[in-house]
């Protein structure tokens, strides 16, 4: 029954000859919005259904297991619960499980919430757990996960008793919590229904213990939420969750202002204006989890000389571009790890613009006069094409650099960086990487040392070999203070190598309906749980 | 009859033959392609064994003419393979998008048909006349209009700024709709999705309309300098009779082409109407297939829109030969 | 003398075009008897076809009647419209009606059953979309419709589209085609009905054109050019059938064509065209033996004559002009190519008078022996001794 939401009701209004205002109400107040909104809360004044545009294609799938990608989990998140879970800024919240703690090193306990009731009945225990770690972890039960990257260091699960699971690891595993909490770590399925049915089922429904369930779903395109009555917890707000996905960002800013949805992911700076102009919608932001920064490919000249990669880094004037480029959203990168994550070192300052000593600084290299090319694939980050011409250019006014732009579509871009990479066609490109872990150990082992091309950790060397150790240490160190010490030397050692050419901190920019109380996340995450209609 | 049941027979012979080509050289571009789809389905940190499983498993390490061969059967089965990206059934994503773009080509070709061929006939009957230039002006803008250009003018202008069409998507289809109605009574749906077209449609029909009215008009022009039309008003045919009989039946021969093509060609779906609509339709799918190489996705849409070009082209002839005796079906 | 079918004053018609006004067509006069054979001839471009046409009210933008009347002999009709007492000269002469003057519907009326025309090209005057037949049974419909005094309007069409029972033309209008077929000699009409304009050969078609033009019964027979472009047996059978019919059905026959041959085997008469204008009209034997125009010689000629396949062919020296208004020479038109001009003639357009020999023989030359000449000379006219004492000025 999707036509019933907002959009049918923004059609049927013209064809019964009612003109409405919409977003042209000049004098509209706050309490005037019920107008501006579909059918379904004019009556008492507060939003009942709920419309959530995503800027990607939306979901592929269901099965939270196969995806580990964040619009995926936008959408399963509002049926399906992890043992722990991440609030808005990242404080750990207790979901499935109601207490947790570690027994002794390699071994930690999850007491289970009693009587979380599934969507399709039945009652969560143990062995639901203990099935859903081992689906992720282990390719011998049912797939092969996309989110073993993400459940760190967790080699199985014992059940203790109907309500209490053991996770064990190999050492101490600081981790844990994290993997658990995050929504793309372990995310706790139904084993009987699984079992029970084809893989086609678990990726196109869903049955979870979240506070709406799915009715219904069409991959790629929208998935439609009702209430879950017998949900655990706060009963759910909204009588109608729907999200869909629309990738051209014109076509969901239009949505916005006509007053047809009520939430809009990636609003692209050129239209924050016009949002921000109408009186019941506003315009909201959050730093990402999504670090955006240049990889050089340590394998081949001139990226193996750290004097030419500090001079990159002090080639860039990342404050003005962000500023007159990005309109300001963005936070310039000094480090791997970003503010929000545990082991950030706040000690340390970006790298300063100074084009004098980068030409030094190339001069020392003994790579004057060298021609480069900056690559990116098109499309996945905030403001790609701009930006990366901005950073192309600042090299380029080096005396003895020359720089131009690269653009390639995600296909191409995503082979030559995985399997056929080749270092002649790209070896100096821009990504952005998100992990929402809030952990920076995690973000040294995927983007710093990971042997993948170009990283860091792809050559042998003393600094590889420090950081490697210095996140170990951390890893096996229970007292957090000590651990976070450890990961900020990490974090100053990395800055001094110049790993990366430091770009900035993306920011998440949301268009939102003012009758929709929702907060944007750190995690990027766009969920309904937690969230209501305003008033 | 018979003359035209082996006409069908013929053509659908032909058709298949091209439809085979068509499978075959999407084949031979998947074959060719730099990406590696195992690569794209295994998670990015995937090891290099796994990513040689899922190889394996989607039948990548068997030898190109076995892979070819199993494919072809497949298609001629009905089964279009999986795709890459979300692992369903490539030939359920097809079928849940293809009403959508039906839809929108069935009404974008009727909204260009109803008002092209009458304003084209009474365009070439007051040749001349302001109606006459009015028409022409209005139809040279609807050629150079680009139509993705009309679409955002149109959404900004009706939907956004006075709000009286919702702006995009299609939340439910002519199908749903009219079941809705018929069997609980309800119009919601049906006036939902006659909502959700009009901008659509006109932002896709617009370039045809002034296309046919132009085919419409010269046809007309042309046949009513004709000597059997003198002919006829000499043997004091009515003129009502002698405009539908005699001129529009004659004119239409390149009309009916061009809808025909056309039509073929919106069964692929208008990519960019679909993208500022948020269309859920086949143009849609197969440029999300095209961003992340799902093959399969392609390989079955590709398929599609052949068979569906084959198809119109049989029709069109078909008419045109009903439409003109000379046309020999056989 | 038999009585006229048809008298036609001043008819004249102007096509406006770009290039300029063209007289296609200027003051023309004659007349046709009942039961007469009356052959329009002259060169192309002498507006033969656009007098056809001109009766037959098919005259379309660009062009237009300007001036004129046809007057038709209908005394029926001719009681009906006389009754109104605001119908005047114009419209009713005794048992005429000119048809100028009538309604736009009793125009229509008259031209589809009263008058039948048979087009110069068979091949482009039949819709190729439709079979014969259901050309000629729409003709013979529309007959019976218009004698009805039914009208057909859109609703008509729609009701007629979209009922499969419903369709303009009747069954007996279908078999009545098919004995009209059988009437112009084309062999298993039963068969034939049914075929489409591309599958009779040219021949067949002009009979079948023929059958058309007679679904109305018509009193007017205009044929354009009914020969032209089919071989010399062809021809004949053409020209036997509509000797046969003229017999057979009394009506009046008007034939455009180039063709002397053909005009010497059936008209009465022949009237000579050249211009838009009428140079010569008489009884055909008169006018192809003692041609009294200059151009009526130059045409008769410029033939190949059969009896002698040695006689030298002489061509009129010289083009048609072209009839655009404003290169039209002030006088006779024929001036320029004529061998007999005189200064006079490039002056002077002369009028279509009698001649002194013969009768109803009329020519259009300041040279012919017309009587008002002859009278003229023998009274000594002013004018001549005008022009005598100019030119005795100028030759001193």
């Amino acid at each position: 029954m999707r036509y019933v939401g907002g959009t049918a009701a923004a059609g049927t209004a013209f064809l019964a000859g009612c003109v409405g205002s919409d977003s042209e109400g000049d004098d509209g107040t706050e309490g005037e919005n019920g107008d501006d909104d579909d059918g379904g809360n004019e009556d008492q004044g507060l939003l009942s259904e709920v419309e959530i545009i995503l800027s990607s294609a939306g979901a592929d799938t269901v099965d939270p297991h196969q995806s580990a990608g964040i619009p995926p989990s936008s959408v399963t998140t509002n049926s399906y619960e992890g043992l722990l879970a991440r609030g808005p800024t990242g404080e750990i919240e207790p979901r499935l499980a109601t207490d947790w703690y570690r027994v002794e090193p390699g071994q930690y306990r999850f007491e289970l919430r009693e009587g979380v009731q599934w969507h399709e009945g039945g009652e969560l225990t143990a062995e639901d757990v203990q099935y859903s770690i081992r689906r992720i972890i282990d390719d011998d039960v049912d797939i092969t996960s996309d989110r073993q990257g993400h459940v760190i260091g967790i080699e199985d699960v014992e059940i203790v008793d109907e309500y209490t699971v053991d996770l064990v690891s190999d050492g101490l595993n600081t981790a844990i919590e994290t993997s658990t909490a995050s929504y793309l770590g372990v995310v706790i399925l139904n084993k009987e229904w699984v079992e029970g049915n084809d893989l086609e089922t678990v990726n196109t429904e869903m049955n979870g213990t979240g506070p709406y369930k799915l009715v219904d779903f069409v991959e790629e395109d929208y998935a439609v939420f009702e209430p879950f009555d017998e949900y655990w917890g706060d009963p759910p707000e909204f009588d109608e969750v729907t999200y869909t996905g629309v990738t051209e960002s014109a076509t969901r800013v239009n949505q916005l202002l006509a007053g047809e949805v009520h939430l809009i992911e990636t609003l692209p700076p050129a239209d924050v204006g016009r949002v921000r102009e109408e009186s019941d919608l506003s315009v909201t932001s959050r730093p990402s989890s999504r670090v955006v920064h240049g990889v050089m490919d340590i394998t081949v000249e001139p990226w193996d000389s750290k004097e030419f990669r500090q001079a990159m880094n002090y080639a860039v004037n990342n404050e003005e571009y962000i500023e007159n480029v990005m309109q300001g959203f963005g936070t310039v990168s000094t480090q791997p790890a970003l503010p929000e994550m545990f082991g950030y070192n706040p000690d340390l300052d970006p790298y300063p613009y100074d084009p004098e000593r980068a030409a030094e600084l190339v001069e020392e290299s003994g790579h004057a006069g060298i021609e480069l090319e900056f690559s990116f694939g098109v499309g996945r980050m905030l403001l790609d094409t701009e930006f990366v011409t901005a950073v192309a250019g600042y090299i380029d006014d080096l005396p003895n650099v020359s720089c131009e732009v690269n653009e390639l579509d995600l296909t191409t871009f995503g082979t030559l960086w995985n399997d056929q990479h080749d270092p002649d066609e790209m070896d100096f490109f821009a990504v952005g990487y998100g992990h929402p872990s809030y952990d920076a150990s995690q973000t040294f082992q995927a983007i710093v040392l990971d042997d993948r091309v170009g990283r860091f950790g792809k050559v042998e060397s003393e600094e590889k070999d420090e950081i490697q150790s210095l996140i170990d240490q951390a890893a096996n160190t229970e007292d957090p203070d000590d651990r976070e010490a450890l990961l900020q030397e990490a974090n100053t050692i990395a800055r001094e190598e110049a790993v990366w050419l430091f770009l900035h901190q993306q920011e998440s920019v949301y268009g939102i309906n003012e009758a929709f109380d929702w907060e944007p996340r750190n995690d990027e995450l766009m969920t309904t749980v937690g969230s209501g209609p305003a008033e | 009859m018979k003359e035209v049941l082996t006409f069908l027979a013929r053509r659908s012979i032909q058709g298949i033959f091209v439809v085979w080509g068509v499978i075959t050289t999407v084949f031979l571009f998947r074959v060719i392609s730099p990406t590696n789809p195992a690569q794209l389905m295994a998670p990015d940190d995937a090891s290099p064994e796994l990513v040689r499983q899922i190889e394996e498993d989607l039948g990548l390490t068997e030898p190109i003419f076995v892979q070819y061969v199993n494919y072809v059967i497949g298609v001629v089965q009905g089964d279009l393979g999986f795709s890459y990206m979300t692992n369903t059934p490539v030939l359920r994503r097809i079928l849940h998008a293809l009403p959508g773009t039906l839809e929108l080509a069935v009404a974008a070709l009727l909204f260009a048909v109803i008002v092209s061929i009458p304003l084209g006939i009474f365009s070439a009957m007051y040749r001349g006349t302001k109606i006459d230039s009015t028409s022409n002006l209005v139809s040279l803008g609807g050629v150079s209009t680009p139509n993705f250009w009309l679409a955002i003018m149109m959404v900004l202008f009706i939907s956004v700024q006075f709000g009286l069409l919702p702006t995009s998507g299609r939340p439910i289809g002519l199908g749903e709709a009219t079941g809705l109605l018929v069997f609980q009574g309800d119009f919601g749906g049906l006036s939902s999705w006659v909502a959700h077209m009009i901008l659509p449609t006109i932002a896709l029909g617009t370039y045809f309309m002034a296309l046919l009215f132009r085919l419409t008009r010269n046809g007309v022009l042309e046949e009513m300098g004709k000597e059997y039309i003198l002919a006829a008003r000499g043997k004091g045919l009515p003129e009502p009779l002698l405009m539908y009989r005699y001129v529009l039946r004659n004119s239409l021969t390149p009309v009916v082409t061009v809808t025909g093509l056309q039509l073929g060609g919106l069964i692929g779906g208008s990519v960019v109407v679909e993208s500022v609509f948020a269309w859920p339709g086949l143009g849609t799918l197969f440029i999300r297939s095209l961003n992340v190489s799902d093959w399969p996705m392609m390989q079955g849409i590709l398929i599609l829109v052949g068979a569906g070009y084959v198809l119109t082209n049989i029709a069109v002839d078909f008419v045109n030969a009903k439409l003109n005796p000379q046309v020999d079906l056989a | 003398m038999t009585p006229k079918i048809l008298k036609v004053r001043d008819l004249t018609t102007r096509f406006f075009t770009d290039a300029g006004q063209v007289n296609a067509v200027s003051g023309l006069n004659f007349d046709l008897g009942q039961g007469e054979v009356l052959a329009v001839v002259g060169e192309s471009g002498s507006g033969k076809s656009v007098t056809g046409l001109s009766l037959m009210d098919l005259i379309e933008a660009p062009g237009e009647i300007t001036d004129g009347e046809i007057w038709f002999r209908s005394p029926q009709l001719a009681d009906e419209l006389g009754g109104q007492k605001e119908k005047e000269k114009e419209v009713v002469d005794g048992e005429y009606v000119n048809v100028r003057a009538v309604s736009p519907a009793i125009r229509q009326s008259l031209c589809g059953t009263e008058f039948g025309m048979i087009f110069q090209d068979p091949g482009a005057a039949f819709n190729p979309s439709l079979t014969v037949g259901e050309q000629i049974a729409e003709a013979v419909e529309c007959n019976k419709r218009l004698d009805r005094g039914d009208t057909y309007g859109l609703l008509d069409l729609i009701r007629d589209i979209l009922s499969p029972k419903s369709s303009f033309v009747s069954s007996e209008s279908y078999e009545r085609a098919i004995e009209l077929l059988d009437r112009v000699d084309i062999p298993d009409p039963i068969d034939r009905v049914d075929e489409y304009p591309h599958q009779f050969s040219g021949g067949m078609l002009q009979r079948a054109m023929v059958a058309q033009a007679l679904a109305s019964d018509p009193t007017v027979l205009i044929a354009d050019e009914p020969t032209t472009g089919l071989d010399v047996t062809i021809q004949a059978g053409i020209v036997d059938l509509l000797r046969e019919l003229r017999v057979e059905t009394g009506m009046s026959i008007l034939i455009i064509t180039h063709n002397l041959g053909v005009v010497s085997e059936i008209a009465d008469r022949t009237a000579v065209m050249y211009a838009g204008e009428l140079f010569e009209v008489g009884p055909t034997p008169q006018v192809f033996e003692r041609p009294a125009n200059p151009y009526t010689d130059g045409l008769l000629g410029s033939l190949p004559d059969f009896d002698d396949p040695n006689a030298r062919i002489e061509p009129i020296p010289g083009n048609v002009p072209n009839l655009l208004a404003h290169e039209m020479p002030s006088g006779c038109s024929f001036a320029d190519r004529c061998p007999k001009a005189t200064e006079e003639c490039a002056e002077i357009n002369p009028p279509l008078e009698d001649l002194t020999e013969g009768d109803d023989h009329r020519v259009a030359c300041l040279h012919a022996e017309t009587t008002r000449r002859v009278a003229e000379l023998s009274v000594e006219s002013p004018i001549r001794a005008d022009s005598r004492v100019d030119s005795g000025v100028t030759n001193e």
